[in-house]
């Protein structure tokens, strides 16, 4: 609570009459005052100098609750706290020093009230003169005022924080704003750096870049595209329908389609397109599919580059590297076929395969003819020459290369006045190859290839085909040395046959020789057996006739009794004697053939014979004849063998004992035995100083029944049968040398296989 | 138990001299048991089965064969096999006679039951004894009855 200084002011004078006219003035409008005073609403009070109450209205009596009377003449200190007595005496003495008005809200907090807030005034007194005589001050309350202006205030401030919330969201908002256009000008400068080195490359790429739709539609193309597709501008270019144009048929635009649709990228893929002019390209692309969100395809995007040249490279080099292999390949196979048409089939089949070539031939000059054979052939058109094709020498390229030895290259047929098409409907040539085939001096044939594509030789192709036509040459040459010694070997093997079969007859005829012989010789000797047996019975019947003619004999007349003895001593006698004789010496025949095929027959016994010892035996048993002869024998060192025992007996007895018969009468007999053990068969000598054997009776030497020379010497003729068969059943050989009147030298052969004890004959 | 005077011989000869020959010889040896002579190994078998030309005729008396290695038809070989090979002529003695003296041959007979094995010499004068002898043989050796 403020007290309140009432104050008058008095207004200065201006003129004596004008004051006393003012004073009355006043005088009248006191009462006025008071009244309005008293009604005002608001406390009001006076205080002097010294700060004592001169006035008060009832309102500010009443708010101190106290009356006029308690109030005028006190202070504050009389009636209020002296902290708060105190703030209005120094407010007060504010105003009276300065002559300033003093307004303030002030807070009145009464002791256990609610703090109410008032409007303060005070304003300085003055006397009419004008001097400050006191402090009037009117105070009312506000405290619905502060309160609303509290409110009011906390309501701004409130709502200023909110400002202030949002003043801070908004530039937190901005600066983001202000960093994101920052972010986005950098980002547009390096999209538009990008952009810049895309649309660079894009614009300078040595590869094509595209994009175009899956309909077809060329979407993008950069320069260096449809300056490979020879178009000058990229509207050109885009006028042409995918769909419609640029693939070749052989290699669609579906066969790219279906692999990017489906893998949804494509790397190194090769296809052949086609130029504004219409001539191709071999392309490699590298492209992906862009899709819409749907997953349908939107387009494809890729990049092209011409490898007609890299794939010409490329294929020179791996035409190089199979033309090696092929080289190498027929080099190969001319070594393992040395069949002459294989050869060619072969050579012709490959080289059309490896060098795609759509005609390959290779031709044989046929001399005799003047003609050139289509040995081989092979490619699409293979089947549309005759089997037998032929042409004459110097007809054509063929026949001029197969005339003149020197190759023929026509990369324009058309131009080549060589030239000729036999087949000009079937066999589209553009260009032809033929290079001679030579063996030596000799052409012996011609390898022509043909394309159906101009300039399909270079001099790599002549190079190859040159060498080719040198293999080939080789082949010929081997298959014509395989062919001829291929003749001589059937030739041969039809001589071994013929002597196989020589061989086989020659054994059976001999086995049915020695059967004959064994047959034949006991066939005959039933007959024989009848002769003698009948002769026999003959003489029998002879004697008791004679016995009985000795009585009957006296009663016959002279000419009956002469016939009669004539018959029965001499005739009959005789010709039994003749019948007796020639079965005797017909019963030795056979006796010694049947010695001879049962010498056939015998199985040998192989064992190693001392054939020192062997021959000793021998000679003690000739010893009478050798002594009677005067006869030497000279025995070397002679090794053993393996043999039959008997055989050998047989063998070296039967020899020894003809040398010994058959030594010269005139001179001391001197017989040398020997024997060399050679690689295969070990050969003993027997050679004696004997009479010799004529040449025309060296044949008879081992023949049965046939004896040579001077027949002095007892025998049957068979020894040297009999020697013959037994050193040929030893798988040896005998033969025999002789001079007439110096002497023979018989010599045979045991093989040492016999050794290995494998063989019986 | 018979006498050899019963035994009949059967001659398997084709050889008619041969066969004339023996049977002179076996007489000469006082043999005078009757001598059936025939030429081939079938006409053999016949006789002694009582087949073909020799139907019906019944024989009772012993047997002794002398046989032949060579003969037409059958051979010696084949009527001797059928002869062993047979309940009814197994026992019958069986004298090989022939020319032939191989060993093979030889063991060949006695391995298919030949009694005795005799060659037949070439010289006559050992025929004639060869053929006394086995008469003298005959003379002695017991034949067992035929069934």
């Amino acid at each position: 609570m403020k007290k309140k200084t009432d104050a008058r002011h008095p207004e200065p004078a201006t003129t004596e009459a004008a004051s006393q006219s003012a004073r009355d003035a006043l005088r009248a409008s006191e009462p006025l005052y008071h009244s309005l005073v008293e009604a005002l609403p608001q406390c009001l009070c006076r205080k002097d100098l010294a700060g004592r109450f001169t006035f008060a209205n009832s309102r500010f009596c009443d708010s101190l609750n106290k009356t006029l009377d308690e109030i005028i003449g006190r202070t504050d200190f009389d009636i209020h706290p002296p902290a708060l007595a105190e703030k209005y005496r120094r407010d007060d003495q504010w105003v009276i020093g300065t002559g300033q008005n003093l307004e303030a809200v002030e807070e009145h907090l009464p002791l256990g009230g609610q703090s109410t807030w008032v409007q303060v005034l005070k304003t300085p007194v003055r006397d009419a003169g004008g001097t400050i005589i006191g402090v009037q001050i009117i105070f009312w309350d506000v405290t619905d005022r502060v309160r609303a202006e509290e409110e009011l205030r906390q309501h701004r401030e409130h709502l200023a924080e909110r400002v202030d919330a949002r003043t801070a969201e908004l530039k937190a908002a901005n600066e983001r704003l202000e960093q994101e256009i920052v972010e986005r000008r950098r980002v547009e400068e390096s999209l538009r750096e990008s952009e810049e080195r895309f649309r660079h490359i894009f614009e300078n790429s040595p590869l094509g870049i595209y994009r175009t739709s899956p309909d077809g539609q060329i979407l993008m193309a950069n320069p260096a595209l449809w300056h490979m597709l020879g178009f000058s501008s990229f509207e050109e270019l885009a006028q042409r329908d995918l769909e419609a144009a640029g693939f070749l048929p052989d290699s669609p635009r579906a066969d790219f389609k279906r692999p990017i649709e489906s893998e949804g990228r494509v790397a190194g893929f090769e296809s052949t397109w086609a130029r504004k002019d219409g001539t191709t390209l071999l392309v490699r692309e590298n492209a992906r599919v862009i899709r819409a969100q749907d997953g349908n395809p939107l387009y494809y995007e890729g990049t092209v580059e011409d490898i007609t040249g890299r794939k010409q490279t490329e294929e020179a080099l791996g035409r190089r590297a199979i033309q090696l292999a092929l080289l190498n390949d027929i080099g190969g196979r001319i070594a393992a076929v040395l069949e002459l048409g294989s050869v060619l089939d072969r050579a012709a089949e490959l080289v059309q395969r490896s060098f795609a070539y759509h005609h390959v031939a290779l031709f044989l000059v046929d001399h005799e003819h003047g003609d050139l054979v289509m040995k081989a052939r092979a490619g699409a058109f293979a089947h549309r020459f005759p089997p037998d094709h032929q042409l004459k020498l110097g007809q054509g390229m063929v026949g001029w290369v197969g005339q003149r030895g020197e190759r023929l290259l026509a990369n324009d047929v058309a131009a080549d006045p060589h030239y000729v098409n036999l087949y000009p409907d079937l066999v589209p040539t553009r260009a032809e190859l033929s290079v001679p085939i030579r063996l030596g001096e000799e052409i012996v044939g011609v390898l022509d290839v043909q394309s159906p594509a101009r300039d399909a030789f270079d001099e790599n192709d002549v190079i190859v085909m040159e060498t080719l036509a040198d293999q080939i040459a080789v082949a010929i040459g081997n298959a014509r040395l395989y062919e001829a010694l291929q003749r001589e070997l059937t030739e041969r093997k039809r001589a071994e046959e013929q002597l196989q079969r020589y061989a086989v007859e020659l054994e059976r005829a001999n086995e049915e020789v020695k059967q004959f012989a064994y047959i034949v010789s006991h066939d005959l000797r039933a007959p024989l057996v009848n002769c003698k047996g009948f002769a026999a019975e003959l003489r029998l019947a002879l004697n008791a006739v004679r016995a009985a003619m000795g009585a009957a004999l006296p009663h016959l007349d002279g000419k009956q009794r002469s016939a009669a003895i004539l018959a029965l001593e001499e005739d009959i006698p005789e010709a039994l004697g003749f019948i007796e004789s020639s079965v005797n010496r017909m019963d030795g025949f056979i006796g010694a053939l049947l010695t001879l095929s049962r010498l056939g027959r015998r199985v040998l016994t192989l064992e190693t014979v001392d054939v020192n010892a062997l021959i000793q035996t021998t000679l003690q048993t000739l010893a009478y004849q050798l002594e009677e002869r005067q006869a030497t024998v000279a025995v070397g060192r002679l090794p053993d063998v393996v043999a039959d025992r008997t055989s050998m007996e047989q063998i070296l007895g039967n020899i020894l004992t003809n040398a010994v018969g058959y030594l010269a009468p005139d001179r001391p007999g001197e017989i040398e035995i020997t024997a060399e053990r050679g690689s295969n068969e070990t050969t003993f000598t027997i050679r004696d100083n004997g009479r010799g054997i004529a040449a025309e009776d060296m044949d008879k030497v081992f023949a049965p029944f046939r004896r040579a020379g001077k027949q002095d010497v007892p025998g049957e003729g068979m020894g040297l049968a009999y020697v013959q068969a037994l050193v040929r059943r030893h798988d040896g050989r005998i033969w025999c040398e002789s001079t007439l009147g110096a002497g023979t030298t018989f010599s045979f052969t045991i093989p040492h296989h016999l050794e290995q004890g494998g063989h019986h004959a | 138990m018979p006498s050899v005077r019963e035994v009949t011989i059967l001659l398997v000869e084709d050889d008619p001299g041969h066969a004339r020959l023996i049977e002179k010889n076996l007489r000469r040896s006082n043999i005078k048991n009757e001598i059936v002579t025939v030429s081939d190994g079938q006409q053999a078998l016949d006789y002694l089965f009582g087949a073909g030309d020799y139907a019906g005729s019944g024989r009772a008396s012993p047997l002794l064969v002398l046989l032949d290695l060579n003969l037409p038809v059958l051979d010696g070989y084949q009527v001797l096999q059928r002869m062993k090979a047979d309940e009814r002529t197994q026992r019958i003695p069986v004298i090989v006679l022939t020319t032939t003296d191989d060993a093979r041959e030889v063991s060949r007979c006695y391995e298919l039951g030949c009694s005795v094995y005799v060659t037949k010499p070439v010289d006559y004068v050992q025929f004639s004894e060869a053929i006394c002898n086995l008469g003298l043989f005959l003379s002695v050796v017991t034949i067992p009855n035929g069934e």
